[in-house]
């Protein structure tokens, strides 16, 4: 379908319907702002009509979809470093405050607090948490998506639920 | 020992604007449709871009060449008619030439050459008449009035 001219605006279009949210979703919590968010899962979808006739069919559509969105998300926030001259803690700072001013971000204290204890994880570990905490993906998947071995991602999660209970406790 | 799910609170605290992901799909299509031109009039750009160098390319070497052969016309005009004489010449007498012809020439040659060197031997000397004797005076240059 993807390949056939005359269907590829209308697979394109189921596609996007399919994985909008989940792929929404992934971006919003590595950005935290919806607006920023907005902009890269549209810039994720470009790429992906781009790229769809070099799509692959041994990898897995989702997979495929979900390191795009992931590299997009990142490259986002290396821009924005790049952009202002703000090492990495402070774009983390710069997210933090995102969070408390933000008009699409809830205010349920403890979910909150938990992103923000997010954030003052290093970008890798945020990720893997994210991932396997809140998408209840498999390491397996994690580990096609990244490019990271399962073991490694084992190791980062676990680092990663140790600091936020410290981070949690001492708030 | 609690789980991780059961130590954290897993609902995210983001919404997002109402009926968002309802027109997501159509502003999605906007900006590939929007790209796509954008590409295309780029690659029209491009298009033009290389055959105006090509034109450009062309003309210049049509230029050079016309320079070029203008300017060593006459060089090759002089060499040309030379080659050209020479041709004609050997074309020319190649069909006429015999072996009579051939000899005639070594004798024409031959009694030119001897005539030549019986008035080379002859002192250049003047010869004066008078009443039954003939005196010869020296070297024409010697002559006084």
């Amino acid at each position: 379908m993807f390949r056939n001219p005359e269907t590829k605006h209308y697979a394109f279009n189921l596609l996007v319907r399919k994985y909008q949210e989940r792929l929404y979703w992934q971006v919003r919590k590595i950005v935290i702002s919806h607006d920023d968010a907005d902009d890269v899962i549209q810039n994720t979808f470009l790429k992906v009509w781009g790229g769809l006739e070099n799509f692959r069919e041994d990898s897995q559509l989702f997979t495929w979809l979900y390191r795009i969105a992931t590299n997009e998300a990142l490259t986002f926030l290396k821009k924005k470093r790049t952009k202002l001259l703000l090492p990495i803690v402070d774009v983390e700072q710069q997210l933090a405050r995102t969070l408390e001013g933000d008009p699409f971000i809830d205010g349920d204290s403890t979910a909150l607090k938990l992103q923000k204890a997010l954030l003052k994880l290093p970008e890798k570990q945020r990720l893997v948490f994210n991932m396997k905490y809140f998408e209840e993906m498999k390491y397996e998947e994690i580990s096609e998506i990244l490019g990271t071995s399962v073991g490694a991602l084992k190791a980062s999660f676990h680092h990663a639920v140790k600091k936020i209970e410290k981070f949690l406790e001492e708030d | 020992m609690k789980s991780t799910e059961e130590k954290f609170n897993k609902k995210l605290p983001f919404k997002v604007p109402e009926g968002y992901f309802d027109n997501l799909p159509q502003r999605v299509q906007e900006r590939i449709a929007a790209t796509e031109t954008q590409q295309e009039q780029k690659d029209r750009w491009v298009t033009l871009k290389s055959q105006l160098a090509f034109a450009a390319g062309f003309a210049f070497m049509a230029l050079l060449s016309y320079l070029g052969y203008y300017m060593a016309r006459p060089l090759m005009a002089d060499k040309k008619a030379v080659k050209t004489d020479y041709v004609e010449i050997v074309s020319r007498t190649i069909y006429e030439f015999d072996d009579i012809d051939l000899y005639k020439a070594i004798e024409q040659k031959k009694k030119t050459d001897s005539l030549k060197e019986v008035y080379n031997e002859i002192p250049h000397r003047l010869y004066v008449r008078s009443s039954n004797c003939i005196t010869i005076i020296d070297e024409k240059k010697e002559i006084k009035p």
